[in-house]
């Protein structure tokens, strides 16, 4: 055959082609939220459905967990969810990562879970497991703001009761354009750019469903995470429901934290769970290293945090950094303050910039300080203790109790929002409760 | 591995009427192929993290939409010629090469549809159909012969 009658051939063959682009991918994210399983996935889900409904009643019967028939977060326990970041998006987080005064371990690599487009805008959800600790991070391109990175205690994924955890919620982007003049109330109107919420997802979760300013929208899994972009959001139409879509079409509501539009209230709802009675008053009430500068942990230099970025900086007499936490990533800034030597604490993190405070140990000897506002959905209890304090306990509002790590009198704990109100308890060598801070919900 | 829901959403705009104009020739015609794309897509989304990333991922979609584009039709290829019509714009326009290309074998014919109408390339056709490359070289030379010779023929009859 010649090349002419190739030619010939093409030409006359695409004569006949159809140039007709009558594409729709609205059409096709409808079908594949709608799509029924084929005959023998759904068969498998008919039978998972069945089954599952028997080890439910007899988990929930035993108190066991019901994301654990759902696949799941074994995933993001144990292995590796997604794909491996490009060397460009692990390099650019290396760097960001080394400018942290909190930083992750320098070999801490970046999975891509879900790449997604908005109005131009481009989103990049990538997530790593540091430790007890897994967080994502979310990158735009094409719209101001971010990154946003916020982490979930591994705790938190091991007793989950829901086969999705969300992590961020109403995340801004963009810019927000205030409607003028104040509503009566002293607040604004306006409309956000735009929002993104997002979070984990056991294996067998499908798509996730959120519902905001009364309407809801799916978004498929991607990587075992999610992640929903809204566009121009008024303000105040914060996610106020998640639920996950399972293998079997099962639709399970998920428990987290709705972000706040207006001023907080201070909960005066107490704790549940704990003690609620002081077995003993403690003796020592100070911490003989700090009162000896002993160098533990680092200096300020040796960490690289600049003095003047401590709210008592110019007056710090004597200051050391720790992390009472490896599987942690957060720092704990301890510090003699001024002639009288008070003692104030900063807390440092990657994912929630910094908080601290200064503390009577002598009233007080177990000072916590919280940090996590905003749509992130864990909080961060971090501070320092005295001597008399040899282990901490926290218990969760939903009966859950955490040890909290504790190293050189200084501790920190990563722990879901929704599980406050909270109470912190100290306890001396011999068991006896010397301390009980409740830790209010405030967020 | 996976595939993103963005990597799925760049071929479905950049292939649609590929897609379309090719599994027309299998499902019998434009809108129930429109059907099929449609779900292939939509499938392929679903089970985007079964994509193991070892081929292409456009040779996967592919694979999918034929697998629909058959279940869809439950007749063995052979017999969709008399629907093969509906698959063009203007069949009318070329009769002596349309009946050419009923004239071929199935398979044969579904390599030429996947080179001129999907533009695909020899590795992308021999990955989708899951047949060598050799195998889909000496099959467009030999369907390209039939349909020149059927076209030659016909032209001299008229």
């Amino acid at each position: 055959m010649t090349r002419h009658g190739d030619s010939l051939l093409a030409e006359r063959l695409s004569a006949l082609e159809d140039p007709r682009d009558d594409s729709n991918w609205e059409d096709v994210l409808r079908r594949a939220l709608e799509q029924p399983l084929e005959r023998g996935a759904w068969l498998r889900g008919r039978r998972a459905l069945l089954i599952a409904a028997v080890i439910a009643a007899l988990m929930l019967a035993l108190g066991v967990a019901l994301a654990a028939t759902l696949g799941g977060f074994s995933g993001w326990l144990s292995g590796k969810p997604g794909s491996p970041a490009s060397s460009t998006e692990q390099r650019a987080f290396q760097q960001a990562n080394a400018r942290s005064w909190a930083s992750f371990p320098s070999g801490t690599k970046l999975r891509r879970l879900i790449v997604t487009r908005a109005d131009g805008a481009t989103f990049r959800l990538f997530g790593f497991r540091s430790g007890d600790e897994i967080c994502l991070r979310l990158v735009a391109d094409g719209i101001s703001g971010g990154p946003y990175m916020s982490c979930v205690p591994r705790l938190e994924l091991e007793q989950a009761k829901a086969p999705a955890a969300v992590v961020m919620v109403d995340a801004a982007f963009g810019k927000a354009h205030v409607k003028r003049p104040a509503r009566p109330d002293g607040f604004f109107n306006g409309v956000q750019d735009a929002s993104a919420s997002f979070g984990l997802a056991a294996a067998n979760v499908s798509a996730v469903e959120l519902k905001a300013g009364g309407k809801t929208q799916r978004v498929f899994t991607g990587g075992q995470a999610f992640l929903l972009i809204r566009r121009h959001v008024p303000f105040c139409s914060v996610v106020d429901r998640v639920f996950a879509i399972g293998a079997a079409r099962a639709r399970i509501a998920v428990p987290f934290r709705r972000s706040l539009c207006r001023v907080p209230s201070l909960s005066l709802k107490k704790p549940h769970y704990g003690p609620t009675r002081i077995d003993r008053k403690p003796l020592r009430r100070l911490i003989a290293w700090l009162i000896q500068r002993e160098p533990r942990g680092l200096s300020l230099h040796q960490a690289g945090v600049p003095r003047s970025s401590l709210y008592h900086g110019p007056n710090i007499t004597f200051a050391r950094v720790l992390q009472p936490d490896p599987g942690n990533h957060a720092r704990v800034v301890i510090s003699l303050v001024g002639r009288h030597n008070a003692i104030c604490i900063a807390t440092i993190s990657a994912a929630r910039g910094g908080g601290g405070g200064c503390a009577s140990l002598f009233d007080y000897p177990l000072a916590p300080s919280v940090s996590g506002f905003g749509g992130a959905q864990s909080a961060l209890i971090s501070g320092i203790a005295s001597d008399a304090i040899s282990r901490i306990d926290l218990f969760l509002n939903n009966g859950e109790r955490w040890p909290v790590p504790f190293k050189d009198n200084a501790f920190v704990v990563l722990a879901p929002k929704i599980d406050f109100p909270a109470k912190l308890v100290g306890y001396d060598s011999r068991g006896r409760v010397v301390a009980i801070e409740d830790l209010p919900s405030i967020f | 591995m996976g595939a993103s829901e963005l990597e799925i959403e760049e071929l479905y705009r950049r292939r649609y009427v590929a897609f379309r104009n090719v599994i027309a020739t299998v499902a019998g015609g434009r809108e129930p192929a429109r059907d099929v794309v449609q779900d292939a897509f939509a499938q392929a989304l679903r089970r985007r993290e079964t994509y193991q990333g070892t081929g292409s991922l456009e040779a996967w979609v592919w694979r999918i939409a034929f697998r629909l584009a058959l279940a869809a039709v439950p007749r063995d290829l052979a017999l969709i010629e008399s629907s093969l019509e509906e698959a063009f714009l203007e069949p009318e326009r070329d009769p002596d090469l349309v009946d050419a290309i009923r004239s071929l074998p199935p398979r044969r014919r579904l390599v030429v549809f996947l080179r001129y109408f999907g533009d695909l390339s020899y590795d992308e056709i021999a990955e989708t159909c899951g047949i060598s490359e050799g195998t889909v070289a000496a099959t467009l030379a030999q369907a390209r012969a039939d349909l020149l010779a059927a076209i030659d023929r016909e032209g001299a009859e008229k």
